[in-house]
Order: C-alpha cells, then sequence, then structure tokens
C-alpha cells in the first residue's frame, strides 16, 4: 500500500511507536493483526518506515555470515512452499493458448469462470479473481501441497460425466491430471504432480466423460479455470 | 557492461520469482542489513536467524511491495528490523551491554534524511537519545526505563510525545 499519515493522530501514533520498536511482543501482534484488517494503519506505517529509515544509516554494514545465502536458498527450495493468486490477464492469454492445442471440439465457453483462492495461513487472504461472463463453478482453497475443491451451487450437472482438475505450469506443453473430483461435496487432491513446479501454474477444470479422461490430456472442454503462482 | 538494477526492479522481478534478482538484491543489502540485525539483537547467531527469516518473508511478500512507496530500502530494513525485534524481546535479558557510540549523521544521500535530521534535533537531547536508543539499538520500553532511570509509564509518554513532535516536523 501506499504510504500515508491517516489523519487520526492516535491511528498515527500506534503507526510511529510500532515502526520504533519499543512495544512489547503482544502489542506488536496486535497492531500487526490490525494492520492487516486496516488499509490506513498499514499507510501510516509505511509512512513511518520510510520517514525514520534514515536512522539505519548510523548502523555499519556487517558482512552477514558466509553460508547465510545457502541457507536461504535451502530454505526457498523446500518442496512445500505457499502459494499466491496470480493476475488473471495472464491465465487467459496462456489457457487460450492450450485450448487451440486442446483434442476438444465443442468450444469451449466464453470467458472462464475463475476459482476463489484462499492463502494458506499466517497470511490467509481471500483473492477473489474477476468473475467472466460464466459464475464462478468452484472453490478452491490451495495449501502447499494440496488442493481442496468444492463446487458452487449452480454447478451445471452433467450426467455421464465427471469434472476434472488439472495443473497447467508456465511453459508445460500439456496438462497434468490432479484429480476426478467427486459429483458432489468437497474433495482435497494431492498436489504431488506439481510437486516440482514452480512459477505461474494454471489449474483448470475440464468436463470429461464419466470417471475422468481416458487419456493423459483433457478429452473434453475446459470450462473453469485460474491461475496461481508457486513461490 | 551490465547495467546496475534499482532496488525496486530487483524487488519487482522478485516478486515474479527471479531468484537471481533476489540474490542480487541479497548481495546488494545484505551487509547494511545485518549490521542492522546485529545491532539490535547483539549476537551474530540470533542476527543472522533474524536475517534469514527476514529474507524468506522478502521472497514471499516480494509481490506486495508497492512501487509508489518513497523507499525500498526502508521496506527491506523494516522487515529486518521488526524480525530482530521480535527475536531480541524473546532472548533472555543478558548484562545489559553498553551501547555503542553512535557516529557523526552521514552525509544526507537524501531529502528524508536531511528532513529527519532537521526535525530530531528539534528535540531536547534526551528526547532525541530515547528515539535514537529505541529504534537503533532496539530497546523496550522496559530497557529504556531503566537505562533512562525513569518510571514506565513516563519513558511511554516521552515517547507518544516525541513521535507527534516528529510527525508533525515532518509532514509539515
Amino acid at each position: 500500500m501506499s504510504e500515508r499519515l491517516s489523519g487520526d493522530p492516535d491511528l498515527d501514533d500506534r503507526a510511529g511507536e510500532y515502526v520504533l520498536g519499543a512495544d512489547d511482543a503482544a502489542t506488536r501482534r496486535a497492531i500487526e493483526a490490525d494492520a492487516a484488517a486496516n488499509p490506513a494503519l498499514a499507510g501510516a506505517i509505511a509512512w513511518w518506515e520510510t520517514r525514520l529509515h534514515p536512522l539505519t544509516a548510523l548502523v555499519a554494514p556487517v558482512a552477514p555470515p558466509a553460508d547465510l545465502w545457502a541457507r536461504i536458498e535451502a530454505a526457498l527450495g523446500a518442496a512445500v512452499l505457499p502459494f499466491r493468486a496470480a493476475p488473471a490477464q495472464a491465465g487467459r492469454r496462456a489457457l487460450a493458448a492450450w485450448r487451440a492445442a486442446a483434442l476438444a471440439a465443442t468450444a469451449v465457453a466464453a470467458g472462464l469462470a475463475f476459482l476463489l483462492i484462499r492463502q494458506p495461513p499466517p497470511a490467509t487472504q481471500a483473492v477473489l479473481l474477476p468473475l467472466a461472463a460464466k459464475p464462478a463453478g468452484f472453490l478452491a482453497s490451495v495449501e502447499a501441497d494440496r488442493v481442496t475443491i468444492a463446487p458452487l451451487a449452480g454447478l451445471p450437472r452433467q450426467p455421464d460425466h465427471d469434472y476434472e482438475l488439472w495443473g497447467l505450469p508456465a511453459g508445460a506443453a500439456a496438462p497434468v491430471p490432479i484429480g476426478v473430483l467427486p459429483r458432489q461435496g468437497t474433495a482435497t487432491l494431492a498436489l504431488a504432480p506439481l510437486a516440482q513446479a514452480h512459477g505461474h501454474i494454471q489449474l483448470l477444470v475440464s468436463l470429461e466423460p464419466a470417471g475422468g479422461s481416458p487419456t493423459n490430456l483433457p478429452t473434453g472442454p475446459v470450462l473453469y479455470g485460474t491461475e496461481i503462482v508457486r513461490d | 557492461m551490465a547495467a546496475v538494477e534499482a532496488l525496486p526492479t530487483l524487488l519487482e522481478r522478485t516478486a515474479q520469482g527471479d531468484r537471481a534478482a533476489f540474490r542480487a538484491l541479497y548481495d546488494r543489502t545484505a551487509p547494511h542489513l545485518f549490521g542492522v540485525a546485529l545491532r539490535i539483537t547483539r549476537n551474530r547467531e540470533t542476527a543472522s536467524d533474524a536475517l534469514q527469516e527476514a529474507f524468506l518473508r522478502i521472497w514471499r511478500g516480494a509481490a506486495r511491495f508497492d512501487a509508489t512507496r518513497g523507499s525500498a530500502d526502508a521496506w527491506l530494513a523494516a522487515i529486518v528490523r521488526y524480525r530482530a525485534i521480535d527475536v531480541v524481546r524473546a532472548q533472555v535479558p543478558t548484562d545489559e551491554p553498553s551501547e555503542a557510540d553512535l557516529p557523526a549523521w552521514p552525509a544526507a544521500d537524501a531529502a528524508d534524511a536531511a528532513a529527519l535530521q532537521r526535525c530530531l534535533q528539534e528535540l531536547p537531547p534526551d528526547r532525541q537519545r530515547l528515539v535514537l536508543l529505541a529504534f537503533v539499538e532496539g530497546f523496550s520500553h522496559s530497557e529504556l526505563a531503566s537505562r533512562l532511570e525513569a518510571p514506565l509509564g513516563t519513558v511511554k509518554s516521552w515517547i507518544r510525545r516525541s513521535l507527534e513532535m516528529l510527525r508533525a516536523c515532518l509532514s509539515g
């Protein structure tokens, strides 16, 4: 968010005290929680951070331990990492490219309905991606190594068909199957097929014959999709 | 010769998952940031832990950095400071080390530094010291009260008053 005092003296003072840092842990946690929900407080904190930052010039630089970068990199490379929602536009472009290669003869619905993605804790936030002409079909909650997906009310029931979830990493030639979705209720599917994937990943839902695609590729139209980013 | 990327650019590329950019960001800022952490924790091991955790947060949070903000440095340093403060608050207090003399204010390289210096100097000297001890050294209210030999409540109200004066001066 941009940096700006709120104009509310109490709020601006709280922000200044937080940035100054002398308050106790409980107070800091409370302010952090408030700032996550209150952009005015977050903006005031940002304002103070920039204004007080020159004080760090009073501290001499010190070379960190030589192995510190390796430790950071190792932590980045851990198999279980948080996801975050990606901008919708990129997904649409790449999805169009993939659709062109799909076997489906049925015209894909114009536009895509997007999934509501919830980030895993601690930074849990619901990101509502733009809805296309169709209503959203599924609610997906992505965690580090699994996705929990539930059909939304109004999802068309398709007799003799099943919805199937696929993952398409950026640059991959074809999507990988993640799992067939149950006709009713919520499913939790392991994202093991995407364990090595990084960067932008599309989650796609296609309509398949009952039991799912008989091949390793979608045979039916891709009807729902969204894009996530794996750090 | 390759151009030296600006910090906000490196942050933007980091937000896109560019690990080389993240590495460049680390190489450029780590000594300064480690110094900041070490000044607060006064312990190399805990400062390393704080810096490591801070950089993971920077990696995860790079997309949230708003490029319209005045300073990428300030955002990075704040993440590091907050981690170091959390670490030191959780530590068992050891014998109080004497605080190192703060060097003279370095040449201002930005309007922010000049403004802060001017506004700080409008505070009475003991309040200036209070602000510096809190921000640079990371002392808690209790530690400040003990150092200044003043009641806790007094220290808190001194800090609040000092911040109000700084806020008025800096936004004027």
